[in-house]
């Protein structure tokens, strides 16, 4: 059934005006309190969406279930036995190392000197740089460059002698590329998955010597750089050798440190900083004032001109409502018998008294005489006005307009509100 | 008290000191020294409470029309008075600009006018008279309310007036004063005259005429100072509301009308508006008070949701009219308040006085019973109907029972009403 569209031609149109100027009386005179709302609400979630309020939404972090957090790998890790320790500072890195342990470092770009500086003295034995850049590597593993970045993401072959990647077999290729540097010896740096073909490259490199995977040893530690980050997001780490070459890299030992860098982190100390650290001193006492201000603000605008006079008001009913009730109760249990036999009776009487019939004629006999007075349809006409009950909504809607039909027909000057 | 917006930007220019000299010292004594301006400034305003305030009436005012309410304001104290005042008023008095400023040395009166359109009949009211007095600076404010109570009464905007010129027209044919008047049942005589070219020659009186020995006609008009009464129902069926107003505002306008009407007829008019118990009444009055008698006496009367108590209602006019009188009762012809009220007991009012029920139909149903389209607009038609038939059984019910039955949209109800009376009066059945 289709109800909304007509629900408005039944209420009355007639009040509808004074709620409306209520309603605009309401928004002009709340109009600040509606705006200043809406600005605090928008700073509200505009500070939301920008600070990550915990590393768990954080991309590649070990505790985010989402497609780009990597939080499979770390389970996957610690049901091997592994022991996955999340950290934020690179002094808590610091402290959680140990020979034993693998240090896992995603955005490399957040670290400053002094803390790159601490990584490289750290006790970590392997250290894994997910999509380093330049100033990083220069520091931690100087052998390594980078060497442009491919778009290319089908799976590759390793083409190397590392075991991890040997065993694991094709991954999914492009991202950062990486190669050796300048002094750097071969047998030092192996590269794996190489990018072969440089059409879609950024760089003039000869393909062999790039890849997105490569390894080597600098200041005692095995450093693996890996240029292609979904290797180890949940989305991708299902597909192909991914898994594989995953948990070789970092389930090479018992301890796998986690460091996600905090930008926050203020450079040597390892705190963070207070905003108030960060303030002019004036601000606090400005704030203060403002405070002030906005009570002295509140008091003067608060203070009512003298008290409100009360008004007894009216109830408001509408007439109709008795009627709009009774349609509802029709609706709501298909009463198709009670209203057809309604609609029949009002248009027995109007084409009763339009044909002038007798008092005493029944419905049969002005059926006949509408039928020889219209040159209808007898049939019809009677299956129309004394026939069977409508068996669905569909056929009292054209019941409904088939009375109309043999009432304009017999000539029944319809009301003036009807419009067809 | 209260302290203006220049308080606060006062506030606001102390954010200078403190952001130069940040501290506790530049904080505090800028709000000590603000705390010095509010008082100096509390302290050399004038005292509002020496201010006496007296209201002069209000001339009652039609609804839908402007009127001004004044009171004088004067300073018994000792110092001048300056800044603003509101003068409070319900908020269907309509006082739009009820703010008024103030400049009022010490001794002397101000008149002030606030202007009103009321939105709402009845009696609406003022509340108190508040008034702020500024200290020089204009800083901080001395706040106090004076009583001072008044009232506005606000008639019915009686809209059917313009209907008045034509039903007169009607009526001064009836009257003897034309000559083309067919002598009906209900005229009396009134006087012989001579015959003039165009009189009807079935009113010469042939006897006048042999004696006279030329030719006399009579002349009829017709009957007066028959009593009309008006019965208000204000009980819940009248409450309801058809359009934007409530079916007792469409009945008021219909029984101005026929006031009107009847008093300029030579009638006597009165006036019962009542549901459980007697709300407004009009006895009495002469002919040239009767309209403004009855827009008094209507103006406070509200719809009450409450059924009526029809027995009472007519036992009320039974003892308040002893010769025969024409009864108009204005209620609704909704099927249970008048099938189980009012039915049982017209009886006894239709065998004394001549009925007439005039009922406030509401358009919204006509439009209702058309519809058309979709199974929503077909129920609500069906339910329109059903309503339509009742209403229709009610009216023949009635008519059966010598009731007069006027039922129209609250537009057509004061002209049809008057029709009625004009149509009863011509037929001489008052």
């Amino acid at each position: 059934m289709t109800q909304p569209p007509t629900q408005t031609t039944v209420e009355a149109p007639a009040t509808t005006p004074s709620v409306i100027q209520d309603l605009r009386a309401l928004a002009i005179r709340s109009r600040w309190p509606l705006a200043v709302a809406v600005v605090i609400a928008l700073s509200v979630a505009v500070v939301a969406l920008t600070v990550p309020t915990s590393s768990d939404g954080r991309r590649l972090s070990p505790a985010n279930p989402a497609p780009e957090g990597s939080r499979g790998l770390a389970q996957v890790l610690q049901r091997q036995g592994v022991e996955v320790i999340q950290a934020e500072r690179s002094t808590a890195v610091t402290e959680a190392t140990t020979p034993n342990s693998t240090l896992v470092v995603t955005d490399t770009k957040l670290l400053a000197p002094e803390q790159l500086d601490r990584l490289a003295r750290d006790d970590a034995s392997r250290l894994i740089l997910i999509e380093p850049d330049e100033l990083t590597l220069s520091v931690l593993a100087p052998q390594v460059r980078t060497a442009g970045y491919s778009n290319r993401l089908d799976v590759r072959d390793p083409r190397c002698s590392i075991e991890a990647a040997v065993t694991a077999g094709a991954v999914r290729g492009g991202g950062n590329l990486y190669a050796r540097s300048g002094g750097a010896s071969e047998g030092g740096v192996a590269i794996c998955y190489p990018q072969s073909d440089s059409d879609d490259t950024s760089d003039v490199d000869s393909a062999t010597d790039r890849g997105t995977y490569v390894v080597t040893v600098s200041g005692g530690k095995q450093i693996i750089v890996i240029g292609q980050s979904d290797l180890i997001t949940n989305e991708y780490l299902p597909a192909g050798g991914n898994a594989a070459l995953a948990l070789h890299t970092f389930g090479a030992q018992p301890e796998l440190v986690w460091y996600m860098p905090d930008p926050l982190e203020v450079v040597g100390s390892g705190q963070r900083q207070s905003i108030d650290e960060l303030a002019p001193d004036w601000v606090v006492w400005v704030l203060i004032q403002i405070g002030l201000i906005t009570l002295l603000a509140m008091f003067w605008r608060a203070r009512r001109f003298g008290r409100l006079v009360g008004e007894p008001l009216p109830v408001i009913v509408r007439a109709a409502e008795t009627q709009e009730g009774r349609a509802r109760l029709y609706r709501q249990f298909h009463a198709r018998g009670r209203a057809a036999a309604t609609l029949r009776t009002a248009t027995l009487r109007r084409l009763a008294s339009r044909i002038a019939a007798s008092p005493g004629i029944t419905p049969e006999q002005l059926v006949v005489q509408v039928a020889a007075r219209t040159g209808g349809n007898q049939y019809e006409i009677g299956q129309a006005l004394i026939g069977p009950t409508p068996g669905s909504d569909g056929e009292l809607v054209e019941l409904a307009d088939r009375l109309d039909q043999i009432e304009r027909a017999a000539g029944v000057v319809p009301s003036p509100t009807r419009n067809r | 008290m209260t302290i203006s917006g220049r308080a606060v930007l006062l506030a606001a220019v102390g954010l200078i000191p403190v952001v130069l000299w940040p501290g506790w010292g530049s904080l505090l004594g800028w709000a000590g020294l603000l705390a010095v301006v509010v008082l100096a400034d509390l302290l050399l305003a004038g005292s509002p409470r020496a201010l006496r305030v007296r209201r002069e009436p209000v001339a009652t005012v039609r609804l839908g029309t402007a009127t001004t309410a004044s009171f004088v304001l004067t300073n018994a104290g000792r110092r001048t008075v300056r800044g603003s005042l509101r003068d409070a008023w319900q908020p269907s008095a309509g006082a739009a600009l009820d703010r008024h400023p103030v400049d009022l040395p010490a001794g002397q009166s101000r008149r002030l006018v606030t202007t009103l359109s009321p939105t709402r009949r009845g009696d609406r009211r003022a509340g108190e008279v508040t008034v702020r007095s500024f200290g020089p600076l204009g800083v901080a404010a001395r706040q106090f309310s004076l009583p001072a109570p008044g009232t506005a009464r606000v008639l019915p905007p009686f809209g059917s007036r313009k209907h008045l010129p034509s039903k007169l027209a009607q009526l001064r044919e009836l009257d003897g004063r034309t000559s083309l008047r067919v002598r009906g049942q209900g005229t009396e005589f009134d006087s012989l005259r001579d015959y003039v070219g165009g009189d009807d020659v079935r009113s010469i009186d042939w006897r006048a005429t042999a004696r006279r020995g030329a030719v006399v006609v009579r002349t009829w008009r017709p009957e007066r100072d028959r009593r009309v009464l008006l019965v208000l129902d204000t009980s819940r069926t009248s409450a309801a509301r058809v359009g934007d107003e409530p079916r007792l505002d469409a009945a008021m306008d219909a029984a101005l009308l026929l006031a009107a009407l009847a008093s300029r007829a030579g009638d006597r008019v009165d006036l019962l508006a009542m549901d459980r118990r007697v709300r407004a009444r009009v006895e009495g009055a002469s002919r040239s008070d009767l309209l403004p008698r009855l827009v008094t006496a209507m103006a406070p009367v509200e719809a009450d949701l409450v059924e009526a108590d029809w027995p009472a209602i007519v036992s009320t006019v039974l003892s308040r009219t002893s010769q025969r009188a024409l009864v108009v009762l204005l209620t609704s012809l909704e099927g249970a308040a008048i099938e189980e009220g009012l039915m049982p007991v017209i009886g006894q009012l239709c065998t004394r006085h001549r009925v007439v029920v005039a009922s406030v139909a509401d358009p919204q149903m006509a439009a209702m019973a058309d519809g058309r389209g979709d199974a929503y607009a077909v129920y609500g038609a069906a339910a329109a109907g059903r309503a339509e038939l009742d209403r229709t059984a009610t009216t023949a019910e009635l008519r059966r029972m010598g009731v007069d039955v006027v039922d129209a949209s609250p537009e057509d109800l004061p002209p049809q009403l008057a029709d009625r009376y004009l149509a009863l009066k011509a037929a001489g059945l008052l």
